[in-house]
């Protein structure tokens, strides 16, 4: 398939993927304060998957208890360094430990367990090396216009600035191969670093695609969101991060 | 009068300062920027009207208007290089506390099981 083909049509239908791709698979969830609502998206998520890997950034609540408890990895950051940075670590220790495939996933509980195995099938069958999960292909529970708006005008930034066709620039369910994981590094420590992946897949020139998935947004999760304050400090910070290397 | 002395004996002060910083190889640059700033407000502060001079040379009304917007450069300019080595430490920080992580990762052989976890042993895996 070409390279950096946007939104491929899917169908909702539910793919299946190997348990044999699964086992090779490992899913990345950052969590920061997570701890009332972690142990279910992590047994959800290894219903399916064997190596779940839990990055407890800096958090002030019982986060970590709960990951060495019920994730099969769990890692610990000593002091709070922002989502970017602690699924780095994930990633990096994803790596270290022979992943084959690598999925972030959110840790509120906002995606569905069955819209990774609609992103690992393209790169499991090595179609893409990265799937880009999108919200706005797929659906939508209960999201508030105000969000919606903001979403948009981060696709919009994403088009003008990062030069990307996406249509769901921050999306926090993704999948890389082993050989995209490799070649991209995420330096943004804080919620830009959204838009720096979005450069860096750019940059690498790797075959990727957008997959519609369905987003939850619940109360717990609507209260952990970005404001519009926090959207424009992102900007800010990404374009920082654009003149000073 | 007082005031003049005043602002001489301060700058004065920090040049001398920076010039020390200089000969120990302190960051160099940096003593630098600031040796030459010290010396440029003694000067203003020793012949005032030479502001004015250079100001209106420049297209500006008055010396004080010159030293305005030279201090308005130079804090921008300042605020600019803290936030770049800002960004440089959190950087770093960042470098450590993820070797830190990953050295201590913990592992679950029965993950969902009470009480299993145990230290990985470090990444090395693979």
């Amino acid at each position: 398939m070409p390279p950096n083909e946007t939104a491929p049509t899917k169908t909702q239908a539910a793919t299946v993927v190997a348990q044999a791709v699964r086992d090779r698979t490992f899913v990345v969830i950052a969590a920061y304060n997570e701890g009332s609502v972690l142990a279910e998206v992590v047994r959800e998520v290894q219903r399916s998957f064997l190596n779940v890997v839990v990055v407890d950034d800096g958090s002030t609540d019982e986060t970590f208890n709960v990951a060495r408890h019920s994730a099969r990895y769990a890692l610990r950051h000593a002091v709070n360094r922002g989502q970017g940075a602690a699924l780095q670590t994930g990633i990096e220790f994803a790596l270290l430990r022979g992943a084959a495939f690598i999925v972030t996933f959110d840790a509120d509980g906002q995606h569905r367990l069955e819209d990774v195995d609609r992103l690992l099938e393209p790169v499991a069958s090595g179609s893409y090396d990265i799937t880009l999960g999108s919200r706005f292909l797929g659906a939508t529970v209960n999201l508030p216009w105000t969000r919606r708006v903001m979403l948009g005008l981060g696709v919009l930034f994403t088009r003008i600035v990062n030069r990307m066709p996406l249509t769901d620039a921050h999306n926090g369910l993704r999948c890389f191969s082993r050989r995209a994981a490799e070649q991209i590094t995420i330096t943004a420590d804080r919620m830009e670093h959204a838009s720096e992946l979005i450069d860096l897949i750019r940059k690498a020139k790797l075959p990727w695609c957008e997959i519609p998935v369905e987003i939850r947004y619940t109360e717990y999760s609507l209260a952990k969101g970005q404001s519009s304050g926090a959207a424009l400090r992102i900007v800010f910070h990404y374009i920082m991060s654009r003149i000073v290397r | 009068m007082s005031f003049q002395v005043f602002l001489i004996v301060v700058f004065g002060l920090i040049g001398v300062v920076s010039i020390l910083t200089l000969v120990r190889g302190i960051a160099p640059k940096l003593s630098l920027v600031v040796l030459g700033i010290s010396l440029a407000a003694c000067a203003a502060a020793i012949w005032p009207d030479v502001t004015t001079v250079i100001a209106n040379k420049l297209g500006i009304d008055t010396g004080t208007h010159l030293i305005l917007y030279c201090t308005v450069l130079v804090m921008m300019a300042g605020f600019f290089f803290f936030y770049i080595r800002l960004r440089q430490l959190r950087r770093e920080l960042t470098l450590m506390v993820r070797h830190v992580a990953l050295m201590q990762a913990v592992e679950s052989p029965t993950p969902g099981s009470s009480a299993q976890a145990h230290e990985a042993s470090g990444p090395e895996g693979k």
